[in-house]
């Protein structure tokens, strides 16, 4: 028999050991249709049940405030579970009660289990099962889910609790029960069909004051709308009540002892310190994991790359199709990986010398920053100054590893929590922020005027950037990011569960991302076999010399930097131009477009309209920027 | 303890199901920009804006 079961719980109370203990390599990880948020899915053969896992984005509540937590709920609501498994922290289980109560609401099949019952132990709680069995009416179990203790115990628990059906809804006050009846009364006849058997729990997310069914309070009569939010605060504070009372019968937490902060989380929190010393920390292991990168995942490759690869494949080619059409969509008409722009050449460089190494050493390290809870800590430093620009101090690190290369800051803003902040960060560092590979050709070229004119272009991308950010967020809809966050104890990474994480966030790229690089890479190379791109190098001229005061023949860096934009750069070497040219330049080169990989990551993650949006805007930053900085060359001139 | 929390139905639900309820001990390790508390062997970290929303005191039930 098939069981689908979802994982449910706060965020880094063990969901993810207990999914990797539980299903083999089998794991897939996928964004949830319609959103940017990653759903892992696996399966588990267990006594004649085939049970099929999904592992939900940690949560507090059923009544979201991310959109993660949006997915949650709505993956419960739509796709039904036939268990849900609510995975709480033994340490802290009063906490994780309230949504143990907002799950038996649900109507679905739930099991309690009771993770990190060792470190509860240690701290002096002692939980009895049994009493939370009886209080619940669920299957409860406990379980040390780094150790694998517990885990045919969980399988079993599942069994029995799609056996025994759903749990009975826990009941409130008398008043709040007949003020719930009379609003959903008031919902049933508004409610499509597919909805109306969910009238309760929809009740109760009108009177929580939940975004999602805020529509439907209008169909609640004036006299009851008008007591909403007293009651809605009613319904939390009886089941916080309610959690209290299981807790005070089933925990004894007599002799546990207070948590004492550790000297960074002090540190993290200073206003002036924290920042400064996370960014110093986020840097060194930014640049560090650069180092790595550039010595492992460029250099190896690119040995491998000229030496065996190119020679052979363009050996195989030639000898099938010597010339034509075929023949430069495959290998290019020149050799070089950015000349040739051919799929086999080119595109297979990029996804599978370039970015694949890159991002399998990120995700390692990020893997490990998120397991040991060093992330939160720097989230918390970073929030004060990102706020200002609609981002939470989540985006600091996908910020900071764009320096590296944007595409991989794109991908890696998927552990931010909204849409909102993932477009802003995502389009900030493919704004301003150039890629290390630039940064060196930057140095390169515009360095030669002098350290200053650097100093002058870095200045002039981070006003840019601050200002786009500013823009973007009074813009665009949805609310900025509060700081309210859980500090999870610090803990040493498993690498088993390191791997697999790692091993479907890659699986993923290759399944979504590589494929719309090689799109990209094709669509470059016919644009150059038709003549295109000497058609649009002619029709930008006027601009690049009449707005922008550049040389005419500039125009093929620009052209040239939306494959890729350090190439752009060491193309204007080829130029006589003033310092202030160069600067304008470089500037209008790293503001107009994004290179093509960033693109078709992009379009992967946010969608055609979105992506031509951001693009949109980073013309009108690259042309307004353009046209001063050419008045002031004018004016100087 | 937690005597009450100010605001909309909206902070009050969200804080009561992250364990900010009333009636809970809570014991406060930094007040600065950011407020740093413990409730139930966790630590949560708030801005001062919507920490300020929570009373402490003593709490009476009803």
């Amino acid at each position: 028999m098939k069981v689908k079961v979802a994982l449910v719980g706060h965020p880094n109370v063990g969901k993810s050991v207990i999914f990797n203990n539980l299903t083999g390599l089998n794991a897939v990880v996928s964004n949830y249709p319609g959103t940017t948020v990653e759903v892992y899915r696996g399966s588990v053969k267990w006594k004649g049940h085939a049970i099929e896992l999904v592992d939900t984005p940690g949560t507090y509540s059923m009544t979201p405030a991310t959109q993660a937590e949006g997915v949650t709920r709505k993956l419960i609501l739509e796709e039904r579970p036939d268990v849900i498994v609510h995975v709480v922290d033994a340490t802290s289980i009063r906490r994780h009660l309230y949504l143990t109560l907002e799950l038996l609401e649900a109507g679905v099949p739930l099991v309690l289990a009771v993770n990190q019952i060792d470190r509860a132990e240690a701290l002096g709680i002692n939980i009895s099962r049994e009493e939370l069995e009886r209080l619940l009416g669920v299957p409860v179990v406990m379980c040390a889910a780094v150790e694998g203790r517990g885990m045919e115990a969980l399988l079993d628990g599942i069994i029995e609790a799609y056996k025994r059906g759903p749990p009975a809804s826990p009941k409130y006050s008398r008043d709040l029960e007949e003020y719930l009846r009379l609003v959903e009364a008031s919902l049933k006849e508004g409610l499509p069909p597919e909805l109306r058997r969910f009238s309760r729990l929809i009740a109760k997310h009108v009177v929580l004051g939940d975004e999602e069914f805020g529509d439907l309070a209008r169909l609640v009569p004036p006299r009851l709308r008008a007591e909403l939010p007293k009651y809605g605060k009613r319904l939390a504070l009886e089941r916080a009540a309610r959690a209290d009372g299981i807790y005070e019968r089933a925990v004894d937490a007599g002799r546990a002892k207070h948590l004492r902060l550790s000297k960074i989380d002090y540190v993290s929190v200073n206003p002036v310190f924290g920042v400064a010393v996370m960014a110093a920390l986020t840097l060194a292991i930014t640049y560090g994991l650069l180092g790595l990168i550039h010595e492992i995942g460029h250099r190896i490759p690119s040995a491998l790359y000229y030496n065996f690869y190119e020679p052979f494949v363009r050996s195989l080619v030639e000898g099938v199709a010597p010339r034509g059409l075929i023949h430069d969509v495959l290998v290019g008409e020149r050799a070089g990986i950015y000349g040739s722009l051919g799929l086999l050449t080119t595109g297979v460089f990029f996804v599978f010398f370039m970015i694949l190494p890159t991002i399998l050493v990120l995700y390692l390290i990020l893997g490990v920053l998120e397991d040991s809870g060093l992330l939160p800590r720097i989230a918390i430093s970073f929030h004060r100054p990102l706020r200002r620009v609609g981002l939470s101090g989540d985006a600091a690190m996908p910020l900071v590893t764009g320096t590296g290369c944007s595409i991989v800051g794109v991908l890696s803003t998927r552990i931010l929590r909204g849409d909102k902040e993932r477009i802003i960060a995502s389009f900030l560092q493919v704004l301003g922020i150039p890629c290390m590979a630039q940064q060196v050709m930057i140095w390169h070229i515009l360095g030669r005027h002098g350290p200053l004119y650097v100093l002058a272009l870095y200045i002039l991308l981070l006003s840019v950037t601050v200002a786009m950010g500013f823009i973007l967020n009074r813009a665009m809809p949805g609310e900025s990011a509060v700081l309210l966050l859980e500090l999870p104890p610090w803990r040493r990474p498993q690498l088993r569960n390191l791997l697999k994480k790692t091993y479907a966030r890659v699986a993923s790229f290759l399944r979504t991302g590589a494929p719309l690089v090689f799109l990209g890479i094709l669509l470059a190379n016919l644009a150059y076999y038709t003549g295109a791109i000497a058609a649009i190098a002619e029709l930008l001229s006027p601009v690049m010399s009449g707005l922008l005061r550049l040389p005419s023949e500039t125009c093929v860096a620009l052209i040239v930097s939306v494959l890729r934009k350090d190439v752009a750069v060491g193309v204007l070497g080829r130029y006589e131009l003033t310092p202030l040219q160069t600067l304008t330049a470089i500037a209008v080169v790293t503001l107009s477009f994004p290179c093509v990989g960033s693109f078709v990551i992009l379009l992967s993650e946010f969608g055609v309209k979105r992506t031509l949006k951001v693009v949109a805007l980073m013309l009108a930053a690259s042309l307004t920027v353009g046209s001063l900085l050419g008045l002031l060359s004018t004016l100087i001139a | 303890m937690v005597a009450r929390i100010e605001g909309g139905v909206k902070e009050f639900r969200r804080l009561v199901s992250l364990g900010l309820a009333p009636g809970r001990e809570v014991r406060v390790h930094v007040s600065g920009s950011v407020v740093v508390v413990e409730v139930d062997n966790s630590v949560l970290v708030l801005d001062r804006q919507l920490a300020s929303k929570i009373m402490v005191g003593d709490w009476h039930e009803g």
